[in-house]
């Protein structure tokens, strides 16, 4: 009895639950969101849905998005692909709630080294910046969930 | 403790930007031949450079049989093999990911692509990832136009095919075509290097 209604109570709230709506940005846009200005710690991963190691490490995001909502921390999964559909219906099966942008660009020479001069291209990618502190890592590669919790304190432990 | 921890990380951060600016550094570098590595599309024959007599040069592409944006430039590459190696500028696909890490990378899997595909190039196995680490290659497809120069192999373009992996309608410069349009007029590329989105490579643990 007790697993039915456990059953029922977790599609009631899958159904309830909402996808979250994914915001498209330009250029301009993701400008400003690699060189934010506050003191807010942002952890911004570049991915895409069909990037594997990129997937794999998306509910270690979602994780550190949790563990950390009620400090100044702001977890942003960029995704880089050209299906909005595909993003769309990932993160609603997936139900991920860590604000996903995609990224609406095509000139990847362009848009790629205002991120970072360093990156080529390859997935994923994550940017862990304070603004206020000046604080800016670059991480290629994916990431291990204690090496990412690892980046995130020691700039938390830095700033503070 | 602290001051350690911080110059820790400072020697990280330096090794890091160093890394970073690896693929551009590479520009200009004169290499040597391939070590004989296995041709998926040649029944495994060991390949090399110096199996081309005629050549000028290459486009050498790193790519692999999982990665979707490799996937969306297969055709591509034939098409560039057939324009380029009557020029003397053949393709040459190397496929550095672990298999273990990507099973669908391995060298049955190779020579299943190769064939299904009609590739017209070498498609060869970089059995311990190394012809990868020592260009330096990140991701696939990642390209490196070589121009021969005696027994060397001087690295004159780094970077993309073109600018539209996954929507070829939508393509606007036709990087690795340009530039080997260069070198055909004995100029050097004008745009040697160029950045795209792509697959990490997984390379074979050393």
């Amino acid at each position: 009895m007790k697993k039915i209604i456990f059953t029922l109570l977790l599609i009631a709230t899958t159904t309830i639950v909402q996808a979250q709506e994914i915001k498209k940005i330009k250029l301009a846009t993701l400008e400003k969101l690699v060189n934010p200005q506050d003191d807010i710690t942002y952890v911004v991963n570049f991915w895409a849905t069909w990037c594997r190691p990129c997937v794999k490490e998306l509910p270690y995001f979602e994780r550190l998005q949790a563990k950390y909502s009620h400090q100044k921390v702001k977890v942003i999964l960029v995704a880089v692909e050209d299906s909005e559909q595909k993003v769309k219906l990932f993160v609603k099966k997936k139900k991920i709630k860590t604000q996903v942008l995609l990224l609406d660009e095509t000139k990847s020479d362009v848009w790629i080294p205002k991120v970072n001069k360093s990156w080529d291209g390859a997935i994923p990618v994550t940017l862990f910046i304070n603004g206020k502190a000046g604080k800016r890592g670059f991480h290629k590669g994916d990431l291990t969930e204690a090496e990412l919790n690892k980046k995130v304190e020691s700039i938390l432990k830095q700033i503070k | 403790m602290k001051k350690i921890t911080t110059l820790f990380s400072l020697a990280l951060m330096a090794l890091l930007a160093l890394n970073a600016q690896a693929q551009e550094s590479m520009l200009g570098k004169e290499m040597k031949d391939l070590p004989k590595i296995k041709d998926a599309n040649n029944k495994g024959k060991k390949t090399s450079f110096a199996d081309f007599k005629n050549a000028k040069g290459f486009i050498l592409v790193f790519t692999c049989n999982h990665c979707p944006f490799s996937v969306a430039y297969e055709d591509r590459l034939v098409a560039l093999d057939k324009k380029f190696k009557s020029k003397g500028y053949p393709v040459i696909a190397v496929n550095p990911n672990d298999p273990i890490k990507y099973p669908s990378d391995g060298y049955k899997a190779m020579v299943g692509r190769a064939k299904d595909k009609g590739f017209t190039f070498p498609y060869l196995l970089d059995p311990t990832s190394n012809v990868a680490r020592t260009y330096k290659a990140s991701r696939t497809p990642h390209v490196y136009i070589l121009q021969k120069q005696g027994q060397k192999y001087k690295i004159v373009y780094v970077g993309a095919i073109d600018d539209s992996a996954r929507d070829e309608s939508k393509i606007s410069e036709k990087y690795v075509e340009a530039a080997i349009a260069d070198l055909l007029k004995g100029k050097k590329p004008s745009k040697n290097y160029t950045r795209a989105i792509g697959c990490s490579i997984k390379m074979r643990n050393q």
